[in-house]
This record gives structure tokens, C-alpha cells and sequence, in this order.
């Protein structure tokens, strides 16, 4: 096989193991972002409305009822740096596989 | 044509470029995961008692606050390891709302009533499984539920 060749069936390796690695990587990471957000913003409104009945019932005080809210803020912000941890993790994943498989495709093709 | 042979050549220094960056986050620590899930439980268990006087469970608390301190720091001296961090100092801030502002409640009140401790369960438990599934994810792809 010429170097072209070789070079031709390194490159078509790299871009299809870069589709594969990107889609499960990147692709996966943004969907979970998404779904999280929306169960997180679903569970916001349960709460509230639980919180707000306990505090009618006299269960909470205005006092404990602010703290709860307070708190749905702070761990919003958690959320919030769980998806970008999430992401980073992906992303970690996929540069050390990217590694991987640039190197694996060069011994394949040129028979290293 | 000249610029087309060059393609393949620059696409393939684009992905070692990538594959030769700086790591996105620390990689995966046992210890730091462990912090996390015993410190979880610990906390919960205190929030339990919190309907008894802050006064009989102060040693503890003074405790459970070094250690989460200590799991703060532990996590700050891990490299590329910014998100975590950040995560600690919301869930310890005294004047947050999540077990920094449990622990600070408990001793201005001296006990908490039975609705408003089982939510803050809640919440500060929710509060440490945002660290734990950065923690987890770190090893491997995790959902979270």
C-alpha cells in the first residue's frame, strides 16, 4: 500500500472514530443537560407548592418558609455546576480518546 | 487543489491539538467520592436530631463542620477541580442556605421543627449528590437521578 493510501485509510479511521466519540461524548452531555433542567425546574415547582401549604397550615414559619426558597436557589447553582462537571467530564473522556484513537489509526494504517 | 491536499494534514493536527491539551477536570479520586457520600451521611444523621437541642450536639456538629472544611480544601488542592470546589463552599457557606445555614439555624434556634428538618434533609441532600455525581462522572458517564 502507497503512503497516500495509508494516509487516505488513517484519515477515514480518525473522522469515523471522531463521529462516534463526539456523538457519545458531546451529544449525550447536552442532552442529560437538558433533561436535568427540566426535572430540576419541575421539581422547583412541587416543592413550592408543598412549602407553601405547610406554611399556610402553620407547619412552617415565614422565617423557615424563606430559608427553604433560599436554599432551591443555592442548589440551583449546584445544578448548575453538575452540568458543566457533567460536560468537563465528557469532554475529558473524549480528548483522551481522541488521543487513542489518532495513535491506534497511525499504527493500523502505515502497519507501525 | 493545494489547499485541499493540505485538509486531512491540518484536521488531523486539529484533533492532536486537542488530544494534547490541558485535562478539562481532575481525574476520578477515590478519596475525594469518599468524602463526599460519608460526609452525606453524616449530615443527614445530625439533621434527623435536630428536633433535640443544638446544645447536647455541638461537639458533633463542630466536628462535621471541620471534616466538611477539610473535604473543602481536599477538593481546592486537586488540580483542574474549580467545579467541585465551588460546589463545596455553596453546600458549607454559614450564611447559605443549604449545611453551612442547617448548622447556623440550628444553634440560633436551638431546635428545629419537624416539617422544616425533613425539607432540609431533603435539600441538603440533594446538595451533597450534585458533588457525588461530578464525583462519579469523573470515573465514568453516570446519570444522575
Amino acid at each position: 500500500m502507497s503512503f497516500e493510501q495509508s494516509f487516505d485509510q488513517f484519515v477515514e479511521t480518525v473522522i469515523s472514530g471522531v463521529r462516534t466519540l463526539a456523538s457519545s461524548a458531546i451529544g449525550e452531555a447536552l442532552d442529560q443537560a437538558e433533561s436535568d433542567s427540566k426535572a430540576f425546574m419541575a421539581e422547583s415547582e412541587e416543592k413550592l407548592r408543598r412549602w407553601l401549604h405547610a406554611l399556610k397550615d402553620g407547619q412552617l414559619s415565614r422565617d423557615e418558609f424563606e430559608f427553604l426558597v433560599a436554599s432551591q436557589g443555592d442548589l440551583a447553582k449546584m445544578h448548575a455546576l453538575k452540568a458543566v462537571g457533567v460536560t468537563q467530564a465528557r469532554l475529558e473522556r473524549f480528548r483522551t480518546g481522541l488521543k487513542s484513537l489518532v495513535v491506534n489509526a497511525a499504527f493500523e494504517a502505515f502497519g507501525i | 487543489m493545494h489547499l485541499l491536499a493540505i485538509r486531512p494534514w491540518a484536521l488531523i493536527a486539529a484533533f492532536l491539538f486537542v488530544a494534547a491539551c490541558d485535562p478539562f477536570i481532575s481525574p476520578y479520586n477515590e478519596q475525594a467520592y469518599r468524602n463526599a457520600t460519608e460526609l452525606k451521611a453524616r449530615s443527614l444523621d445530625l439533621v434527623a436530631r435536630s428536633g433535640e437541642p443544638y446544645s447536647r450536639y455541638s461537639d458533633e456538629v463542630a466536628d462535621l463542620a471541620l471534616d466538611v472544611n477539610a473535604a473543602y480544601e481536599y477538593a481546592a488542592g486537586l488540580p483542574d477541580n474549580r467545579v467541585v470546589t465551588n460546589q463545596w463552599n455553596i453546600l458549607r457557606d454559614p450564611d447559605g442556605n443549604l449545611l453551612g445555614g442547617f448548622i447556623t439555624q440550628w444553634r440560633e434556634s436551638g431546635t428545629l421543627s419537624s416539617f422544616f428538618r425533613e425539607e432540609l434533609s431533603g435539600q441538603i441532600a440533594e446538595g451533597f449528590d450534585q458533588i457525588i455525581c461530578v464525583e462519579a462522572n469523573k470515573g465514568r458517564a453516570t446519570r444522575c437521578e
